[in-house]
């Protein structure tokens, strides 16, 4: 991979390696192609949110509302709750 | 600290939340706070059964419940946020979504990491459940 990835991502990678994935050298995000349950295979995109450390993960096939929020966000251990609850409260 | 995900539903539920009263919200977040750095997270929410069968529920107020669930992955507790909602709604789809049976068919394992804390945790939930059976038997055997 190359480009300015986000720091948070070889984190996530470490927890799902075996996932393919190829990154975006201008953007620095990660493209994946990953099984959704019973769906077929589909691009998702991962969004670094600095400085919250955190990674979320978002379904390009999904409704609006689903992308606007992402499907589902990981939040890393060493992320205090200050920054955890000012994340929830900035929708 | 455990790891945490939250899903977008989560997300969704926690700012109806914060439009509820200050005690409430206050309610929540000290909730999320316990989940987060519990070491057995297991032990803080009732089991939940049938289609949900998978998580937990944390009790905020008499209303009011957070769903969500436990996976450990390479010595990382790792704790899903799934629902936060009054107690009728967050139980209203009666099975996982998609989206949250994700966090269970990628997400660890389901037994609990192997600490003392944990084994202790688990045998007192076994001698609790011999407790109650045997007061269920004592209590047969008195209307026999």
């Amino acid at each position: 991979m190359t480009g300015g990835l986000p720091q948070s991502v070889p984190r996530l990678q470490n927890t799902w390696a075996s996932l393919p994935s190829t990154a975006d050298p201008v953007t620095g995000s990660v493209m994946l192609n990953i099984n959704w349950g019973k769906l077929p295979a589909g691009p998702v995109q991962f969004v670094d949110r600095d400085p919250l450390s955190h990674v979320e993960l978002t379904d390009l096939r999904s409704s609006e509302e689903e992308l606007r929020l992402g499907r589902y966000t990981t939040i890393a251990e060493d992320v205090s709750d200050e920054d955890l609850f000012r994340f929830l409260d900035s929708d | 600290m455990n790891r945490l995900w939250i899903t977008a539903t989560f997300r969704s539920g926690y700012k109806q939340e914060r439009a509820a009263p200050e005690k409430v919200l206050g309610g929540v977040r000290e909730g999320i706070r316990q989940l987060r750095s519990s070491p057995i997270p297991e032990s803080l929410g009732e089991k939940k059964k049938d289609g949900l069968s998978e998580t937990r529920s944390f009790r905020i107020n008499l209303e009011n419940r957070i769903l969500y669930g436990v996976r450990r992955v390479e010595g990382v507790t790792v704790v899903a946020l799934l629902r936060v909602c009054d107690h009728p709604a967050v139980y209203q789809v009666a099975d996982l979504t998609m989206a949250e049976a994700e966090f269970f068919t990628q997400v660890g394992a389901t037994v609990l990491a192997q600490t003392t804390e944990s084994e202790r945790w688990l045998s007192d939930k076994e001698a609790e459940q011999r407790a109650r059976r045997q007061r269920s038997l004592e209590q047969l055997s008195m209307y026999r």
